[in-house]
């Protein structure tokens, strides 16, 4: 999930400022008929933010999830998709140096390696001998400074359990990495993370399009006295 | 989501009802943080936020990435654990 809000965050930011509150007849909103590579649908459907499509405005679908029950063809599966996201997003790192986009990017593309090792290993534990196959692609990442930062932290390297339960994941994700590029290791609980970004309102969106009555009232709930969420015992 | 994901179970035990396991790992905690922090301090750049689209939304995208491992820790069958564990 963690992913999924991290690049919608970044296609908000990247989309904010896009456009400024103007009169509607000065045209604020211009900017979402210069085609190609503009999603109009970013400025019409949605309030100048992130829409559950792809880079060609196809809806997403469950078409593309595929849990077999099998486990050894789901881990290939798996690592097929790390091993396609990362390649993805090489490509998208090739596309902009925008710092937003830069440094999700980045991001991803050095946790994407860390989940290919996380399947590549589960496969080895199962008998494959992976060799000098993996990673997919191969790159150098000395051309990729905001990639080669991340990777001096060793976020390469690292899963996290995302529990504060027991988890077996270490019995896994440990030693070698299948890649012959250093040690795995496993992580207890979660990343540090940042600030998720704050959006403010965009007027010639109409969005969150509240006016000064319906603003008093949202202070009112706002003001009102202490939270009334029960504790469970 | 954890709603979401006790459905997700109940189907799966609904077609094994003969057999009960105890698998009731919660897969989602709620923090309000992203992974990795956005700096704010560029440009727009709406083409940029198209093309990023893929990576959210794409047939190899981060939905279907976390749609897939979902799927497959609450459909998981058998004693394998560990290997449920990496789905998270």
């Amino acid at each position: 999930m963690g992913h999924i809000e991290l690049v919608a965050n970044t296609i908000n930011v990247l989309l904010e400022g896009s456009s400024q509150q103007k009169d509607p007849t000065e045209l604020p909103l211009s900017v979402a008929l210069d085609s190609p590579n503009i999603n109009i649908h970013h400025f019409l459907v949605a309030a100048q933010s992130s829409r559950p499509v792809d880079a060609a405005g196809n809806p997403w679908s469950a078409t593309y999830v595929y849990d077999s029950g099998n486990l050894v063809l789901n881990m290939l599966y798996n690592l097929m998709l790390e091993a396609t996201g990362r390649l993805q997003k090489c490509r998208l790192y090739q596309m902009s140096d925008n710092k937003a986009y830069r440094a999700t990017v980045s991001y991803l593309i050095v946790r994407d390696l860390a989940h290919e090792k996380v399947f590549a290993k589960a496969l080895e534990t199962l008998g494959v001998n992976w060799n000098k196959t993996l990673p997919v692609p191969k790159v150098d990442t000395s051309k990729m400074p905001e990639v080669r930062e991340l990777e001096e932290l060793n976020l390469h390297n690292q899963q996290w359990t995302m529990t504060n339960e027991e988890s077996d994941l270490s019995l896994i994700f440990n030693g070698d990495s299948p890649f012959k590029d250093g040690q795995v290791e496993t992580l207890a609980g979660l990343p540090e993370g940042g600030a998720i970004p704050s959006l403010p309102d965009v007027p010639q969106e109409f969005a969150p399009g509240l006016d000064t009555e319906l603003k008093s009232k949202v202070e009112d709930i706002m003001k009102s006295t202490k939270s009334k969420t029960r504790k469970r015992s | 989501m954890i709603l979401f994901q006790k459905l997700g179970n109940m189907i799966s035990i609904y077609y094994n009802r003969y057999i009960v396991y105890e698998t009731n790992k919660i897969i989602f905690i709620s923090i309000n943080k992203v992974p990795n922090p956005i700096p704010r301090n560029d440009k727009p750049n709406p083409k940029a936020a198209h093309a990023l689209q893929e990576g959210l939304g794409g047939q190899f995208g981060e939905m279907r990435t976390m749609m897939q491992y979902l799927f497959q820790n609450m459909n998981f069958r058998g004693d394998a654990k560990p290997y449920q564990d990496l789905l998270r």
